[in-house]
């Protein structure tokens, strides 16, 4: 039998459904970046309030004069591609073993999602305790082994922050991968395992062959959502070294975060914002276009 | 529907209307007047001052607590509702409750960026109740002085509760070791710092700030080292890129990774105070607040001492006169009589004393001068034996310039980095910090 819906009510109900995540979505997403788009193209530093009020670009010219800024830029840039590629082939390889059965897996699996459930805080709690120079983990294992003979300052040292900073976010981002293309794997159907063990294909060209290109949509919606939070990281970064030393982990948003909240120039920090939206958003663009998501192979 | 969609969006524009009306602060000096007399302590109604402390920590919190729970003994009708900040966020947290109107009544200011805060036009100008406050010529002159020169236009927006003094504060167990006494001379200084060090042992003769607050010390070195309190010449044109300024520095992170740890580049007072307290450096310099942390580093209150900052090659000790903190009063407050209330009782001898001797610091009563506990600190003598010496000369930190922290902490502090891994000369720094001087100075007088 055939419900007739009244015309009158067909008009405005999914309306009403719809406006709770309309409200929030305006509330908290389109009025704050409205703000921060209208303050880009305001002066408004806290100390030179007398200045307030509207430059039109002035902001984004200072900015493209900035060389801080163009560092910072290089620095996203290269953070973004280490700790994807890293945190992706691990997350991978960790995820194909665990796909396999063996005795245990169970407590492995929750091993591997460990990193996931810490906090960003005390992941740089945990990371500078073994970078310590003086009391370090490091420090005394490679001492131990005679690979180091006097202390190294691993967040101190120019040549090594930017690494050492790297493999502690690696270490907390491996499981998000681990943990989403081990589902995917899972979702695989089992026929395709056997014939290829009936057609003799080896385990390298099962996993090249056969698994990868059916994780492909898994593998561009995961490196896309994970280049995002990674161009966007602030917490580890801030916690870990603030920036320094002397600008070598200092991130687009990061800059962005010194220069609004530390001091108070919300005009030029509105237009950092309004730079990395774009750049996001030209990446996610160019990136799901070039990597063909969610079409099917030919 | 398109009838009830209009009143539900007529509701929506007036209660807009309405936040927009309710967060437009009261400025100036006449609010103080009125809302005091309006204030709900005369019409016996229990009020609420809310206070924000700029640097809340586990014992200073219960300090406040304390303090607190005695105002509103003595005030029944005043309730202080406390809320503790963290130093490293307290400035931002001023500048994001400015922004929204959302300052609290009663606000604890540090020196470092108290102009910044007060620059901003929104705290009460205390003038007119200071001059009719009777406890007021018990206030250090000194103190009030500098609190005057916070804001270009003279007038009193903070009220000193606290001051401060840099010591360098030595390891005696180390020092005796070495046969040393502490450096008097900043080359006496430099040549202990390189005798107390055993890196095979892991220890060093110092520890550098290389992290955040790395410029706001170096510059009071700087001209501790020069022997001069003139921060601009004449001209208005910074000092800081003198010859001896460079000579100072170079010797200075001479000493980095040498005779100090290598991870001081990135080292923010935590950082340099562990090293001290837990004998990996020999010295550390650090005003008297770091009193309590080596009190619990030593175990008690033996095995380390503080001295003066070492005197100038002209013989000249220079004191840093501006590390003050206090308290300022918001133009959001609504019962102006009762927040000042509050204040004035923090800088009345009873709390002040309490709270100095507590913190470990410098009261900014008088009246305090005489009482027992200041005789019996060594540190707080060293202070005031110091102070008290005729080759001493105050120098005031340019931090009272509104551009300063932004100056400091966006391009100073990478710079000193720079130099301490050898990226930068002390030359280019000291050129640039002097140039972001002379502009933000030159902004400073125009305005």
């Amino acid at each position: 039998m055939r419900t007739k819906i009244k015309a009158g009510k067909k008009d405005w109900m999914p309306y009403l459904f719809l406006a709770p995540a309309a409200f929030f979505i305006l509330a908290f997403l389109a009025y704050p970046l409205a703000t921060v788009f209208f303050y880009s193209l305001q002066s408004y530093d806290v100390t030179k309030i007398a200045d307030k009020g509207f430059v039109g670009l002035e902001n984004f010219k200072d900015l493209f004069q900035d060389d801080i800024f163009f560092r910072s830029l290089r620095v996203s840039a290269k953070w973004v591609l280490v700790e994807v590629i890293s945190q992706l082939v691990l997350g991978m390889i960790l995820a194909l073993l665990l796909d396999k059965k063996f005795k245990g897996r169970g407590l492995y699996r929750c091993i591997v999602f460990f990193p996931w459930a810490i906090s960003g805080v005390l992941t740089s709690m945990l990371w500078s305790l073994i970078y310590n120079e003086n009391i370090g983990l490091l420090n005394s294992l490679l001492k131990d082994l005679g690979i180091l003979s006097n202390n190294m300052a691993w967040l101190g040292n120019m040549k090594t922050v930017f690494k050492a900073t790297a493999v502690a976010e690696i270490w907390r981002g491996i499981p998000f991968f681990a943990i989403t293309i081990l589902a995917a794997l899972q979702n695989i159907p089992a026929d395709l395992h056997e014939a290829c063990v009936v057609d003799g294909a080896t385990g390298f060209q099962e996993i090249f062959l056969v698994k990868l290109p059916m994780l492909k949509d898994t593998i561009i919606l995961t490196t896309l959502l994970r280049a995002v939070w990674e161009f966007n990281n602030v917490d580890l970064i801030f916690t870990l070294t603030g920036g320094g030393p002397s600008y070598r982990t200092t991130t687009l948003t990061m800059y962005m975060t010194n220069m609004s909240i530390k001091n108070g120039n919300y005009g030029y920090g509105s237009a950092l914002a309004v730079i990395a939206f774009f750049v996001l958003l030209l990446f996610a663009g160019i990136y799901l276009k070039l990597s063909g998501y969610g079409k099917e192979d030919a | 529907m398109k009838k009830s969609l209009a009143v539900l969006m007529a509701a929506i524009m007036a209660a807009s209307t309405a936040a927009c009306g309710s967060a437009e602060p009261d400025t100036g000096s006449e609010a103080v007047s009125s809302a005091a007399n309006d204030s709900g302590t005369e019409s016996g109604e229990k009020v609420t001052v809310t206070f924000w402390d700029e640097n809340a920590g586990d014992e200073r919190t219960e300090y406040y607590q304390q303090i607190i729970a005695d105002f509103e003994a003595e005030n029944p009708d005043i309730h202080i509702e406390y809320l503790g900040l963290s130093s490293s966020d307290a400035l931002s947290k001023y500048q994001t409750a400015i922004a929204a109107g959302e300052t609290p009544d009663v606000g604890g200011l540090n020196n470092s960026w108290a102009a910044t805060v007060i620059g901003q036009g929104h705290c009460v100008p205390l003038d007119d109740l200071f001059a009719s406050w009777e406890g007021a010529e018990n206030m250090e002159e000194g103190y009030m002085d500098i609190c005057h020169s916070y804001n270009k236009d003279g007038k009193l927006y903070m009220m000193p509760t606290s001051s401060n003094f840099i010591c360098l504060w030595t390891n005696d167990a180390m020092f005796e070791e070495a046969g040393l006494e502490a450096p008097a001379t900043w080359d006496e200084f430099f040549a202990a710092a390189e005798a107390l060090t055993d890196k095979d042992n892991g220890q060093y003769g110092y520890t550098i700030r290389g992290g955040a607050g790395s410029a706001a010390v170096l510059i009071d070195f700087i001209y501790s080292y020069m022997g001069t309190n003139e921060v601009f010449d004449e001209n208005g044109k910074a000092t800081i890129n003198s010859d001896e300024a460079v000579e100072f520095l170079e010797k200075y992170f001479a000493l980095y990774g040498k005779s100090t740890p290598e991870s001081d580049i990135t080292a923010s007072y935590k950082e340099i105070s562990a090293n001290f307290d837990s004998g990996v450096s020999a010295m550390f310099t650090h005003n008297l607040g770091s009193y309590g942390s080596h009190v619990t580093g030593f175990g008690g209150t033996e095995g380390f001492t503080a001295h003066p900052l070492p005197t100038a090659d002209n013989g000249t000790y220079v004191n840093y006169g501006g590390a003050l903190t206090g308290l300022c009063m918001f133009d959001t407050c609504e019962n102006q009589e009762a927040a000042w209330k509050w204040i004035t009782y923090m800088c009345d001898h009873k709390a002040n004393s309490y709270w100095n001797e507590s913190i470990g610091q410098m009261p900014t009563n008088k009246a305090c001068y005489e009482d027992e506990w200041m005789q019996g600190m060594q540190h707080i003598q060293c202070a005031i034996e110091t102070m008290e010496q005729d080759n001493c000369i105050t120098y005031t930190s340019p931090a009272y310039l509104p551009e300063w922290g932004s100056i400091t902490t966006t391009y100073i502090e990478p710079a000193i980095q720079s130099v301490m891994s050898g990226d930068m000369t002390a030359r280019e720094l000291l050129d640039m910090w002097a140039d972001y001087l002379n502009e933000a100075y030159a902004n400073y007088m125009a305005d």
